[in-house]
């Protein structure tokens, strides 16, 4: 089955059931059942199912059933959660503080997750397109290694020639670029304006240079793009990583209030339906 | 692979090991140590191999895979020449995250702790802010809640499948105690009786028509309550949904789930109002139409010297006919009641009560004096004679204790005169003797004391005199009472006459009340149809009655007022226009105030329309004093058309006003303590 | 990069095959038959018989016991009964000796309890090994060190009670067709004696067998015989002929080698370079154009289908064993009633043995017999005998980039969809947690497009790696195919690290459990061990990092079965 395909099928079946769920919720309603707590229960249930995608990658070695397939089900269920939880709290913001913080939780973990869900799909493909393929762990190599070589131009440079055009600009303006992964928020955006403006700096110091220092300058415009194409990877896999960093914790907290919540329903709920 | 950036060499690259909690402090420089660091961050760089001793001589041990053996070779006292600068190892991503969720998880865990052991956890806990009406028992949980003051184990077996549902229903009883022993059913009401009015609703053949959604609900699931058709409380009320949340909103489609036959909307598929309200009993002869269309319209013609009633307390300016001089809305705001007879009637109607154009009611009829007697040498003997004989219905009633029928005329006379005797002089207690004998058990001696103390008309006959000496032969034939208590005399026929003062006179009053009491509608009938035969078959409290109540008489109360025949076959006078001795509970509710202040002038024609075609003397009107209602269903119309659900759904529909079944109906319909107005 | 520093020339006998073989040993051989009776004149100019033997050959002295091949193995060398004798065991597949006594690692699946106690398991440090696994082990007889480690039969007459066998002495060849036709050993053969064994490299039997007619006879025969006949029983076209005509196909088939025996160093070399590993590089089998004289059987190996493009040549295919080319031109011909010539060139990757049936018999025996011609509810093909079918499916640049990196040998190839990966490394800590702790790929490797060939072991049909393990450490899985190290017997020599042509196998120094590196008593340096992808052979699952690509993006596939790599390609 072609990826599309399964998608359409998997919207499809998800929208029938989120329809079923609505007519469900609006027909119980209407008969005057509760739909609270069996709303309840499926989301609790889905949730620590969601949650158990945790636990399942931590036992790859196990046979069960592909993390794609977890994924998929994770998505598609987890989107359930969204129709489920909006029933479940019946279309309105809860006014109890600890409602509140439950709902709040919940929020930030689905919408980390559909963000999560938006990031895997594009930054992948644009991770494709510049930079080439690094392994996350090795840019600092990476970026070590460019700056070790710009720092050897300049020197070669000092030595060769008496100006400090190229040293000064060098210090001022390169190596702070080089020190470190920079232009995060920009490469996010897919925006090249920083690049663009330190390679017309590099540019306008041509007037001020030798045939010699010309030609390094060439090469610092070479080295520049690649610690340039560098922290576009750094800043697309990092955000790649780290938004699990809120989807992950909060999960655990939002199991911890859930837990709590279903005593506190329960115990209150005096054995109502 | 060549041609690749950055350039990867595969056969030089060892593992990346992401999986790994600590990664050596100089990986970032691409120079990270073999050995690695250890389980807790520690790093463990030392040197770049171990030397090992040979033959006396210390040997580099550095493995191929890091270089071979180095050049300088192991310092003399055996170690290694390379060594490793400490580094300071940092977490791998992934161990961030473990560390991170790890914090976050028992965050999470100490301030849910925190909420449920915290003292004020109640308001921390609660699910929302209960409405206004409960902010005051906010924060006692156990107020509402079963769970509120027991431990946990209890809480939770309270809550338990086998735990009571009703359980914290009935503690909502505490407090709204006035549903009566069938609260927890439908309708607070009798389940036997509900039972009978489903069933009539089932029996009338129709295929209910709903929207699809409640249908397929009543299809596919269960009604709501417990199996025996209880309902909990929060069945339909929902709290801590916030302080303006109403508690009683239902949906439409919610009443209904119950229903037998249940329907779209109000102006979709909702019952025509079939008996509603106009074929209910009206209590007094009123002629709306006429009134509303041609006597407000044109009373200084009908009228003359008639007062137009004063305007409502309405802000509407008010037209010459308008409803609203005689109705206005009650305290309540639900009904409009009539204002009243001084303000609606009288302007008109105390001329005809007061109208001397009729005779007044003869009470006495005195014989000729004993000088009248003399001279009576008229050739009318025989008419003299009958004179001598002539009494009221008052009279002979008084006197129905006293002597037998067939009594010779002398005695009669005799009788008579003992009669008067009494009533002039007025004794008293001889008076109350008569009325209590004349009138039986059935009147309490309140009544016959107030009898009593109404026929004083010594003081009467003593004015007389006094008139009559003064003003010496030349009275008029009838005149005004001077007094004003309506006494006169009638000098043609020597008759003791009274006259009612005003609407509401006590005199004619208490006799109609008196006489009622005693008369049934048969004894009634007799009377009317047989106004001249003697008291011999007719009792004399009947043709009294009788007399009273034709509306020639003088006060013409009956041509308003109607009478009802009572449970024991006694006869009951209506003196008010409609009384509503208690304002029961029952499905429907009307207001008509916001009715009346939204639609203005126009308002009431709106739902309340006349018969038609136009006919003044309807039969109901025309043979009014021969009619005694019992049916409170029947015909003494006001002259209305049957509602129409049409006039309501004019405005009731989905789009404008709303058209909740709660709008006018309500759900608890017993209320025991129902003295609320 | 590419900067193309020439290189000189390797030449033949540069690196002697062993140093020990000296010039005494060289004259004894040359005093024994069969090299007794050479005629020297066959060996003249740079390939002298006494060169051959100096450089190509060497003397193993086994005691008893000592596990010469081993069944399943790969070699490259043939062997020659000096003195003494060896036993070859004669067991049908799944009775023969014993894993464990043969120096393998048993493919043992753990059981769920002990899937899961790998959690708690598995060391918190890299590459952490129980030291006493390399010290003792009843089982398993070692003996020598480094180079000279030696596993052998520690009860030798247990073994000849209760295994069939049959004895070779001293004058007789074997594991000679293995090594020329590199395809595994059929058995395993041990030492009965301190018999003494002289070691012959391909290259040399190769040219022993050149210059004398009737060794050339001889083991062509004996190939024959044993191996062609079996190749050609086993190939469903012919499965409907009977006895005599088999007979007859097998006398009539003509044999072939193509490519380079030890491809994987120079295109290693190759590849380092930048330089173009194309079609340039590949030999000739069959060309586009030429008329087919018979149809070709790929015996073992790889061959590339390609045809003329422009000025270049545009790659439509790949054969892998059991494929054959030619058929449908012969067909044609023979319905045409003259001669079609190829319409694609065919050229070996690395190293190829072809099969040739001369079209008279393919004629007689197959297109003439209707129904028995593929295609008309005949035998089936194993794979089209055209692969054109399936690659169409393919881009043309993507199959020319699988063929010219020689990813096409791959039976459990990992390709990552980079347009799908988001760089999680779910892949690698899969990996990790099912080896205990250590990961067994790199992700990272050559792209073409959005697709990345993954630096993990591809399990090749024509496993190079296997070739010069001394001790058989690294060896096919029987069972399932995988080909797996057994970390025992493994002695960290990096020949399979060296020879893998994709760089999939890489050499760990081993720790012990307090993460420190165990050293070996004489040297003090760390053990060192090979360690590649096992395709999680003992997990229960099948491979982890295919299972714990949560994107649906990293995928192992089996490169011959094109059908679903097309498939995945067009997702």
């Amino acid at each position: 089955m072609k990826l599309y395909a399964r998608r359409w099928r998997n919207i499809v079946i998800l929208a029938v059931l989120a329809v079923l769920l609505i007519v469900g919720d609006a027909l119980c309603r209407v008969s005057l059942h509760s739909t609270s707590k069996i709303l309840g229960w499926i989301l609790a249930a889905l949730i620590v199912g969601l949650a158990m995608y945790n636990v399942r990658k931590r036992l790859p070695f196990l046979p069960l059933g592909s993390s794609a397939a977890w994924l998929q089900l994770h998505v598609y269920a987890g989107g359930l959660t969204i129709v489920l939880f909006v029933l479940h709290i019946g279309w309105r913001i809860p006014n109890g503080a600890f409602e509140l913080v439950l709902a709040a939780l919940y929020v930030a973990v689905a919408g980390s997750g559909v963000a999560g869900l938006y990031l895997s799909r594009s930054f992948a493909r644009r991770l494709t397109t510049r930079g080439g393929e690094v392994i996350f762990e090795r840019i600092p190599v990476y970026r070590k290694r460019l700056q070790c070589e710009v720092e050897e131009l300049v020197l070669r440079c000092v030595s060769e020639s008496d100006s400090t055009a190229i040293p000064a600009f060098y210090t001022t303006r390169l190596r702070p670029f080089f020190e470190k992964s920079r232009n995060f928020f920009s490469h996010l955006v897919e925006s090249h304006r920083p690049r663009q403006r330190l390679l017309l700096e590099i540019q306008s110091q041509n007037r001020y240079l030798n045939e010699a220092e010309r030609g390094l300058l060439v090469q610092f415009a070479d080295r520049l793009r690649q610690k340039d194409d560098l922290d576009y990877q750094y800043a697309l896999q990092a955000t790649l990583k780290y938004w699990l960093f809120m989807h992950v914790p909060l999960t655990y907290a939002l199991l911890v209030f859930v837990a709590v919540h279903v005593l506190l329903v329960h115990a209150f709920s005096g054995g109502v339906r | 692979m060549s041609g690749q950036q950055p350039e990867f060499s595969f056969d030089e690259s060892r593992y990346e090991r992401p999986n790994q909690d600590w990664i050596c402090g100089w990986a970032a420089d691409g120079q990270a140590c073999p050995l690695g660091p250890g389980k807790n961050g520690t790093c463990r760089g030392t040197y770049q191999c171990m030397p090992y001793r040979k033959d006396d001589r210390w040997m580099c041990a550095r493995s191929p895979s890091r270089g071979g053996k180095c050049a300088d070779g192991p310092l003399p006292d055996g170690t290694c020449c390379l060594p490793i600068p400490p580094c300071r190892p940092v977490r791998s991503v992934l161990a961030k995250r473990k560390l991170f969720t790890l914090c976050t998880f028992a965050f999470a865990l100490g301030s849910t702790l925190l909420m449920i052991g915290v003292p004020q956890r109640s308001a921390v806990i609660s699910p929302g802010c209960p409405t206004a009406a409960h902010s005051t028992i906010e924060s006692r949980c156990e107020v509402c809640h079963t769970a509120g003051n027991s431990g946990f184990a209890d809480s939770m077996r309270t809550a338990s499948p086998a735990g009571d549902v009703m359980q914290q229903s009935r503690l909502c009883l505490n407090c709204h105690e006035d549903f009566g022993p069938h609260v927890m059913h439908p309708h607070s009401y009798d389940p036997q009786m509900l039972a009978v009015l489903t069933q009539r609703i089932n029996g009338n053949g129709k295929t209910p028509d709903a929207p699809w959604l409640l249908s397929t609900a009543r299809a596919v699931l269960p009604p709501p309550g417990t199996s025996d058709g209880q309902l909990a409380c929060a069945d339909c009320h929902h709290e801590h949904r916030g302080e303006r949340f109403d508690l009683k909103h239902m949906t439409n489609q919610q009443c209904q789930v119950c229903h037998a036959a249940p329907f779209h909307s109000f102006s979709n598929g909702h019952p025509e109002f079939s008996v509603y309200p106009y074929q209910r009993r009206t209590l007094l002869y009123f002629n709306h139409k006429t009134h509303y269309e041609s006597h407000f319209a044109n009373f200084e013609r009908i009228m003359p010297g008639g007062v137009a009633p004063p305007e409502a307390n309405v802000e509407q300016s008010i037209s010459a006919a308008s409803c609203f001089h005689c109705h206005q809305t009650d305290p309540q705001k639900q009904t409009m009641v009539f204002r009243g007879y001084q303000q609606s009637c009288a302007g008109c109607h105390d001329r005809q009560i007061t109208d001397d154009a009729f005779p007044a009611m003869a009470v006495v009829v005195t014989p000729p004096a004993a000088g009248d007697a003399a001279s009576g040498t008229s050739p009318d003997d025989q008419l003299s004679s009958s004179m001598l004989d002539r009494t009221t219905p008052f009279m002979d009633l008084l006197m129905s204790a006293d002597g037998q029928p067939e009594a010779t005329p002398a005695e009669r006379r005799q009788t008579i005169s003992r009669l008067i005797a009494d009533l002039v002089e007025h004794k008293q207690v001889r008076l109350r003797q008569r009325l209590t004998d004349a009138l039986g058990p059935k009147a309490t001696p309140a009544e016959i004391d107030e009898l009593t103390r109404l026929l004083s008309l010594s003081r009467f006959v003593a004015m007389q005199k006094e008139s009559a000496d003064a003003a010496n032969e030349d009275a008029t034939p009838a005149q005004h009472d001077p007094t004003g208590i309506g006494w006169f005399l009638h000098r043609d026929d020597r008759s003791i006459r009274y006259r009612p003062q005003q609407h509401a006179d006590p005199f004619l009053r208490a006799w109609l009340e008196v006489t009622a009491k005693l008369v049934t509608d048969r004894d009634w009938r007799a009377a009317i149809d047989e106004p001249a035969a003697s008291g011999a078959e007719v009792q004399p409290a009947a043709r009294l009655f009788a007399s009273l109540t034709n509306p020639t008489s003088a006060g013409r109360c009956m041509k308003c007022h109607t009478v009802d025949r009572q449970a024991d076959g006694s006869l009951q006078i209506n003196w008010f226009a409609r009384q509503r001795k208690t304002y029961e509970r029952t499905f429907t509710t009307f207001s008509h105030a916001p009715h009346v202040t939204l639609m203005g002038d126009e308002s009431c024609a709106r739902c309340h329309q006349f018969v038609e075609p136009f006919e003044l003397f309807k039969p109901e009107f025309v043979g009014r004093n021969m009619t005694i209602q019992t049916d409170p269903t029947s015909v003494e119309t006001s002259g209305f058309r049957t509602m129409s659900k049409q006039a309501c759904a004019a405005c009731h529909k989905p789009v404008s006003v709303r058209e909740n079944c709660l709008t006018c109906h309500r759900y608890h319909v017993t209320a025991p303590g129902s003295g609320v107005q | 990069m590419a900067t193309a520093e020439p290189i000189r020339r390797p030449e033949r006998w540069s690196v002697p095959f062993s140093a020990d073989m000296g010039d005494a040993d060289v004259d004894r051989m040359l005093a024994i038959p069969p090299f007794s009776q050479l005629d020297p004149e066959n060996f003249r100019g740079k390939i002298t018989l006494r060169g051959l033997l100096q450089n190509d050959a060497r003397i193993v002295r086994c005691q008893p016991g000592d596990i010469i091949v081993r069944e399943g193995d790969w070699g490259n060398t043939a062997f020659f009964v000096i003195s003494g004798s060896v036993r070859v065991e004669l067991e049908p597949p799944g009775r023969g000796l014993p894993d464990r006594i043969l120096g393998r690692s048993e493919p043992k699946r753990k059981n769920i309890f002990q899937a899961i106690a790998q959690l708690w398991t598995r060391p918190r440090y890299p590459e952490v090994r129980d030291a006493e696994n390399y010290r003792t082990d009843p089982q398993l007889g070692l003996r020598g060190t480094g180079q000279q480690t030696q596993i052998y039969l520690q009860d030798l007459s247990v073994v000849l009670d209760n295994f069939r066998t049959a004895t070779i002495g001293a004058g007789q060849f074997f594991g000679e067709l293995s090594a020329l036709g590199r395809t595994p050993r059929t058995a395993t053969v041990f030492a009965y004696d301190n018999a003494e064994l002289l070691e012959i490299r391909w290259q040399g039997l190769r040219d022993l067998m050149r210059r004398d007619q009737k060794l050339q006879a001889a083991i062509d025969q004996v190939f024959r015989d044993r191996a062609l006949s079996s190749f050609l029983q086993n190939t469903p076209l012919f499965a409907h002929l009977n006895e005599g005509e088999m007979a007859e196909l097998v006398a009539e088939a003509q044999f072939e080698m193509h490519g380079t025996y030890d491809w994987a160093v120079p295109f290693k070399r190759l590849v380092k370079q930048g330089a173009t590993t194309g079609v340039e590089h590949e030999p000739l089998i069959a060309q586009e154009g030429d008329y087919p004289n018979g149809v070709i059987l790929i015996r073992s190996g790889l061959a590339r289908l390609s045809h003329s493009f422009h000025y270049g040549h545009r790659t439509v295919g790949y054969l892998t064993a059991g494929q054959i080319y030619g058929f449908d031109e012969i067909e044609e011909g023979w319905r045409k009633s003259q001669s079609v010539p190829f319409k694609y060139s065919l050229r070996a990757i690395g190293n190829t043995a072809v099969v040739t049936i001369a079209t008279p018999l393919i004629e007689r025996y197959l297109i003439e017999r209707g129904d028995a011609a593929p295609g008309r509810g005949g035998p089936k093909m194993p794979v089209s005998q055209s692969a054109t079918a399936d690659t169409s499916r393919i881009s043309p640049d993507f199959v020319e980039f699988l063929v010219q990196n020689r990813f096409v040998n791959g039976t459990a190839t990992m390709l990552i969809d980079l347009d799908r990966c988001t760089r999680c490394d779910d892949c690698v800590r899969a990996c990790a947690a099912a080896h205990e702790n250590n990961p067994r790929f790199l992700r990272q490797g050559p792209i073409h497009g959005h697709v990345m060939v993954a630096n993990a072991c591809m399990h090749c049909v024509d496993p190079v790696c296997m070739i010069e393990c001394p001790t058989g450490a690294i060896h096919r899985d029987l069972h399932q195919g995988q080909v797996v190290i057994n970390d025992r017997t493994c002695i960290g020599c990096g020949a399979c690290a060296g020879n893998c042509p994709y760089d999939a196998i890489r050499m760990v120094e081993v720790r012990g459990g307090d993460g420190r590196f165990i050293r070996d008593a004489a040297e003090h340096m760390p053990l060192v061990k090979a360690t590649k992808c096992d395709l999680c052979v003992d997990q229960l699952g099948g491979p982890a990092c295919q299972r714990a690509c949560p994107h649906d993006a990293l995928v192992r596939i089996d490169m011959h079965n094109v059908e679903a790599l097309a498939t995945w390609h067009n997702r």
